[in-house]
């Protein structure tokens, strides 16, 4: 019996290890499928990347999980601990049988017998169905970063991709040079840190300090960096033997450049340079012309937003008051500090309530303020200008509108002035005068009132003193007309002055030629001034004051209405007689002018549109001279866009200089002519000549022959 | 000629037997008369037929009468075995070698052309796939030819595009792909490895693209037709381009006041270096002149001379009508006469019997629409509005060329032949308004459009073109020149080619060469190149041209047709009789007649 029993412990140790192995490989599998999968968005790796990543995996995964090293005691103690038919016997399935004792022996038929019987566990079953699950995720995972859009899906030519393929070109150092290090040194005051680098070629921030050095392989006598052919640059030795230089150089804008050890010129290098933009700001309320209305309170909530890519250096609220009228205005401005505001700050959402008084604003007042920025750089940018005025009621009292030349007869509008101004005295007086006189003199304003009224009430045919627009009594003269020398007629308004002098017995509304709107206010304004003054009757003045201000209100309105009309006037010429006099000038002393002029035809980039068709049939190692007389003229335009954009035009600047030298390729050729093609405006249409096929004059005889026959 | 010669030699034989039959009736001895009469007539007869040969007609070999297989490529080899299965015999299967492919179909025999092919053995020949070319088909002469075409192959069907442009020209490039695929193609124009423009063609369909780019470059250049599925090439075929620099006209403005439109057509044709003269009526008889790009002359009087010098006049319409008789006199003998180009602005009806008015009839619109669409008639292409107000519209009638259209289809603008030249005429009096609106590129394609139509065309030298739009390496190309001075050899990248006259038109010549190398060539004459031409290589444009070559070799089988009837009819054909029996002949008949006077 016992040999076979200790057939089933060996083969379980087998079967087990194997299990602990396979459950350990998919796991490995399952973690580099990930790693690899979050890898490719990043670094685009090559597929045969997973075979090391995957090595990797399973001996890390081997060393940390011991669960393959199973040895026949474990598997003798799990036997024991899971089947409790073997009694804690198991270990006598393993001995030999000559070692074992009576006792043992009868134990081991029980036991060999029960271990044949019994259900062999499983104990790394759980681990193969949870390693295998784990695949599964791993590989959805990885299939979901796959379809991940990537950067450079769309075909057009992003200046992006462009730069993140010279940046990530294999570094090719220049002739002559060993090992080379670049220092990079962003300005301060954006807070990033240096870094060192051996591509030279460099994406830096304006303004930042580059530090080249160099070790070369041989000595060398002299270095130096040549910034857009132009700029110079020379390396200082810092090394006894001369092999090692170095050089600093402030770059502050976009180009290229390139070394030059001992004469021999490297490859052209990309110097692109990313821009601080300067700072923003943007004030969203108050709405520029914000008025403030009388009886609102004299405040405006202020929100708006500044920002910087690098940090405000400084913001201020700039609030100027503009306060008088005509000459006398005069303006008072202040700065205000903005709440949020800290130094240095990337973004600001402003939000503030601007107490209206407290910057000196009385009614009338205007007051314009723009918030102002300034970033580390010193760049300033100002937002746009908002405009708040405070209402004012006082502006009703003035002349402005009367005290001009048109206005001749202000005298009767003066009058529901006057009763305002002595309302408003009344009632400052109001303590030192006595009950009766305060009284009488309230009356007195009361009787004005009317007199008024009814000089008004003439406009609309009234003539009677109680009511309001209805017809007349022509018997019964109101008192106001004795003031009738005052001449109460509007300017220009012929028609009220003729009303004036005439009788006339019809219907009252019909009376007056005003046109209805204007009646309807006339009217409104005569039901203002009857209740002013039935409350100065009753001794109320102060509640007489609205009705009062209300009635002048309307009036204003009245006169700025008429002031539309103008008077005809009638001119009689002497008729014109064109038959006799025209075209009987003389003209002798009439010059004629003539103007000669040779235009130079407009640029249409004749010698690089013939060089891009030219370069399609070109040889790069054997130039042609016509070709060459092209590239040369080619030359300012191709450095100017390299300079101004390196990212893109630079690889055809390079391609450029090789092919001059006589070492260009074809690659480098299609590389100059999509740079061409992208660099050059479209041509402008023109109208051209249309060439006829030659036919000897064929159809000229043709058409002779065709006009014989027609005559 | 030779049945003159024939009638001579059948005359002279009457005559010799007449005198034989009356020597040989008139002899004393009268024994075998009639043998001998007969010997006569057959010598005499075989002697005058060994000068004309005759023709016979004989049966043709029991056994040819066979139909043929000719595979090309592309063809379904599932067709083929179904024909074969329904023909009694056997019948054999032929395919050019050096085509490029093998044939899938057991017991096929390779050839190396179709002049191999066993001709008079076979009576109907079957051929499957694309076809064959011009030049083989022509080898086949009248056999009868039932074609079979195999599939429609992946690529673009038909392709046409401008391959001659002035600068600032649209190119234009449509045509049709077929795509068999499942997957969708992306087609992409390329220029100089830029996308100039791209259209996507659906899984297995067949669709039209309509292409439309400005060239940058000046001179002779490819673009490309790039076909693609995901990142894969399927071909990138070239479209070759040529990039002409413009020939300026030379145009004399005549205005009866200052105005706009004058004034900007002045200086826009003027800073591109083209020859204006301006003359702008101030007062009666008194003219501000200008003159760009242009010696001074006196513009006071408009004479023929003057006229010589100018492609095309731009006139108002009062202007025109207030020049003396004699003036208007020259400008019409020039137009009708010199081919010079007249444009006519008016804003108002044209009075007075002018030679020019009975060309055109206007009528004023109704409707005085404040933005309407101009199109140039001719090209389709809409410009952007203009205000127009009040206008007067061209009345279409017979003779007037519509040019530029409003949105509603009335014209603005049109052209009349007068004579030799042409007479336009516009009612559209505010163009100078889309180049303030900053729309200069619609400014210039109005005028254009319209002087380009209207002014003194010349007349070339000397052209010289490959006829086919297609010439293919390592076949026969046709070039044509035209050439009214001499018609000398012309000299293709290196390959001087014997030019022939053309039997009528004595300006015209053609000849042929085989060109080695694809790509652009020089073409000259004298050693002084002229215009470049261009030869497609082997691997562009496949499915077009295997398109065309199918078609060609139906239209064959069509014609072909005919000869099946004739020759199944009668299935002979004619032979000429050996001239041994005629030889034989003479020599019996001479040796009995000399035979019989001797011993008999």
């Amino acid at each position: 019996m016992q040999p076979d029993t200790d057939d089933i412990i060996v083969s379980l140790q087998k079967q087990w290890r194997l299990q602990a192995i396979v459950a350990n490989v998919i796991w490995a599998l399952a973690a580099t499928i990930v790693i690899f999968a979050v890898a490719n968005i990043f670094y685009q790796m090559r597929i045969w990347w997973l075979l090391p990543l995957l090595g990797l995996a399973v001996v890390a995964i081997f060393l940390l999980k011991k669960n393959w090293a199973i040895t026949i005691p474990d598997v003798l103690v799990y036997l024991n601990k899971s089947l409790p038919q073997l009694q804690e016997s198991a270990a006598l399935l393993q001995k030999p049988i000559a070692e074992l004792n009576f006792l043992e022996r009868l134990q081991l038929a029980k036991v060999s017998e029960a271990m044949q019987q019994a259900q062999v566990p499983r104990p790394l079953g759980p681990q193969l169905l949870t390693a295998g699950g784990w695949l599964l995720a791993a590989m959805a995972v990885s299939l979901l970063l796959a379809m991940l859009p990537t950067a450079n899906n769309s075909g057009a030519i992003s200046t992006k991709a462009a730069l993140s393929a010279i940046f990530s070109e294999s570094d090719k150092l220049p002739a002559a040079v060993k090992f080379a290090n670049i220092l990079v040194v962003p300005p301060a005051y954006t807070g990033k840190a240096s870094r060192r680098q051996s591509n030279f070629n460099l994406q830096v921030l304006q303004g930042s300090q580059v530090k080249w050095t160099i070790t070369t392989g041989s000595r060398a006598a002299k270095l130096q960096l040549v910034f857009n052919n132009k700029n110079i640059v020379r390396f200082a030795a810092s090394s006894q033997d001369s092999t090692t230089w170095m050089a600093q150089a402030r770059v502050d804008s976009a180009g290229f450049y390139k070394v030059v050890v001992e004469g021999r010129t490297s490859e052209l290098y990309v110097l692109e340079v990313t821009p601080d933009k300067p700072p923003m700001a943007n004030i969203v309320l108050p709405k520029s012309g914000t008025i403030i209305e009388t009886g609102r309170p004299p405040q405006v909530m202020l929100t708006g937003i500044i920002s910087d890519d690098y940090g405000l250096a400084n913001a201020w609220l700039s609030a100027t008051v503009a306060s008088g009228s005509g000459e006398g205005v005069s303006f008072k401005e202040q700065k205000l500090l903005i709440k949020n505001y800290n130094k240095g700050a990337g973004k600001v959402a402003m939000q503030q309530l601007l107490q209206l008084p407290a910057l000196g604003m009385k009614p009338g007042d205007e007051l314009y303020m723009y918030a102002q920025v300034i970033d580390a750089l010193g760049q300033k940018t100002k937002s746009d200008v908002v405009v708040v005025t405070l209402q004012d009621t006082a502006g009703l009292m003035t002349m402005d509108g009367l005290v001009n030349a048109l206005d001749l007869k202000p005298a009767f509008f003066r009058s529901q002035r006057q009763i305002i101004i002595e309302t408003e005295q009344l009632l400052k007086d109001k303590g030192r005068l006595t009950v009766q006189e305060y009284n009488a003199k309230s009356n007195d304003l009361g009787i004005d009132q009317k007199l008024l009224r009814l000089r008004y009430g003439k406009f609309l045919g009234e003539e009677n003193s109680i009511e309001i627009g209805e017809g007349h009594n022509e018997h019964d003269e109101p008192a106001g007309h004795d003031d009738h020398d005052e001449g109460p007629t509007k300017f220009g308004d012929a028609n009220a002055i003729l009303d004036q002098f005439s009788h006339k017995h019809d219907i009252a509304e019909d009376a007056t030629f005003f046109d209805p709107e204007t009646k309807k206010q006339l009217k409104a304004t005569l039901a203002e001034m009857w209740k002013a003054e039935g409350r100065l009757r009753l001794y109320e003045p102060a509640a007489a004051l609205p009705f009062e201000y209300k009635a002048l209100k309307l009036l204003k309105d009245l006169q700025q209405q008429s002031r539309m009309y103008v008077a005809k006037t009638a001119i009689k010429t002497a008729p014109l007689k064109p038959n006799e006099k025209r075209l009987t000038g003389e003209l002798d002393k009439i010059g004629q002018p003539l103007l000669k002029s040779d235009i130079k035809p407009a640029n249409n980039n004749l010698p690089l549109r013939r060089l891009l068709a030219a370069l399609a049939t070109t040889n790069p190692v054997k130039i042609d001279a016509g070709t060459l007389a092209l590239l040369q003229q080619a030359g300012t335009m191709l450095s100017q866009q390299a300079t101004a954009q390196p990212a893109l035009y630079l690889p055809a600047f390079r391609a450029y200089q090789q092919l001059l030298k006589g070492a260009g390729s074809y690659a480098g050729i299609k590389v100059l002519q999509k740079a061409l093609q992208q660099m050059l405006p479209q041509p402008a249409l023109q109208p051209y000549q249309t060439t006829m096929p030659n036919a000897a004059n064929l159809p000229g005889l043709y058409f002779n022959n065709l006009q014989k026959q027609g005559q | 000629m030779s049945t003159y010669w024939q009638a001579g030699i059948v005359v002279v034989g009457l005559l010799m037997l007449a005198w034989l039959l009356w020597s040989e009736v008139k002899r004393p001895n009268r024994s075998w008369l009639w043998p001998r009469v007969l010997a006569s007539v057959v010598a005499v007869t075989s002697l005058v037929l060994l000068a004309i040969p005759i023709n016979i007609s004989v049966a043709k070999t029991p056994g040819s009468n066979r139909q043929a297989i000719l595979l090309t490529p592309g063809y379904n080899a599932d067709s083929v075995g179904v024909f074969i299965a329904s023909q009694q015999n056997n019948p054999p299967v032929f395919y050019l070698a050096g085509k490029g492919f093998t044939a899938g179909v057991s017991n096929a025999i390779a050839l190396d052309g179709v002049r191999f092919l066993p001709l008079d053995k076979i009576l109907q020949l079957h051929i499957f796939g694309e076809g064959l070319g011009d030049t083989e088909l022509s080898m086949l002469s009248d056999l009868p030819v039932v074609y079979h075409p195999g599939k429609t192959p992946q690529g673009v069907q038909s392709i046409s595009w401008s391959r001659q442009l002035q600068a600032g020209e649209k190119l234009t490039v449509q045509g049709q792909y077929q795509n068999n695929k499942n997957i969708a193609v992306k087609l992409i124009l390329s220029a100089f490895n830029t996308v100039a423009d791209s259209a996507t063609i659906a899984p297995n369909s067949t669709t039209r693209f309509h292409f439309a780019t400005v060239p940058q470059q000046q001179g002779n250049a490819t673009f490309n037709l790039v076909s693609m599925v995901g990142n894969d090439t399927l071909a990138a075929d070239p479209l070759p381009v040529l990039v002409l620099p413009l020939k300026p006209i030379a145009v004399l403005l005549l205005s009866s006041s200052p105005n706009f439109d004058t004034r900007f057509l002045k200086s826009q044709l003027g800073q591109y270096g083209y020859p204006v003269a301006v003359r702008t009526a101030i007062s009666k008889n008194k003219y501000a002149t200008e003159f760009i790009n242009l010696p001074v002359t006196g513009l006071q009087t408009i004479s023929e001379k003057l006229l010589n010098q100018f492609d095309v006049i731009v006139a108002d319409a009062t202007e025109l009508a207030a020049l003396p008789e004699k003036q208007l006199g020259a400008i019409k003998n020039n137009v009708s006469d010199k081919g010079l180009g007249l444009l006519i602005k008016t804003d108002s009806a044209l009075k007075g019997r002018l030679f020019y008015n009975t060309l055109f009839s206007l009528t004023q619109t109704t409707i005085a629409a404040p933005e309407t669409v101009a199109i140039l008639a001719d090209s389709s292409l809409v410009l952007p509005p203009l205000n127009m107000g009040n206008l007067l519209l061209l009345k279409s009638q017979p003779g007037v060329l519509p040019l530029v259209n409003n949105s509603k289809g009335e014209v603005l603008a049109g052209e009349a032949l007068f004579g030799r030249g042409k007479v336009g005429l516009t009612t559209l009096p505010n163009s100078w308004q889309w180049l303030l609106a900053g729309n200069n590129r619609a400014y210039q394609q109005y005028w254009t459009w319209l002087l380009q139509n209207i002014s003194r065309p010349t007349s070339l030298k000397r052209t010289i073109w490959l006829e086919d739009n297609f010439a293919m390496v390592d076949e026969p190309s046709t070039i044509q020149l035209s050439d009214t001075i001499n018609g000398n050899n012309v000299i293709i990248s290196g390959n001087t080619v014997a030019m022939e006259q053309h039997a009528l038109l004595l300006f015209n010549y053609s000849g042929s060469v085989w060109l080695q190398k694809s790509g652009w060539q020089t073409i000259g004459n004298n050693s002084q190149q002229i215009a470049p031409g261009y030869v497609f290589a082997k691997t562009d444009f496949v499915a077009a041209r295997s398109v065309i070559i199918s078609l060609k070799t139906s239209t064959f089988s069509q014609s072909s047709k005919k000869n099946t009837l004739a020759t199944t009819a009668a299935n002979t054909k004619t032979k000429p009789l050996p001239l041994c029996w005629m030889i034989g002949m003479f020599l019996l008949a001479a040796t009995f007649l000399w035979l019989e006077k001797k011993f008999l």
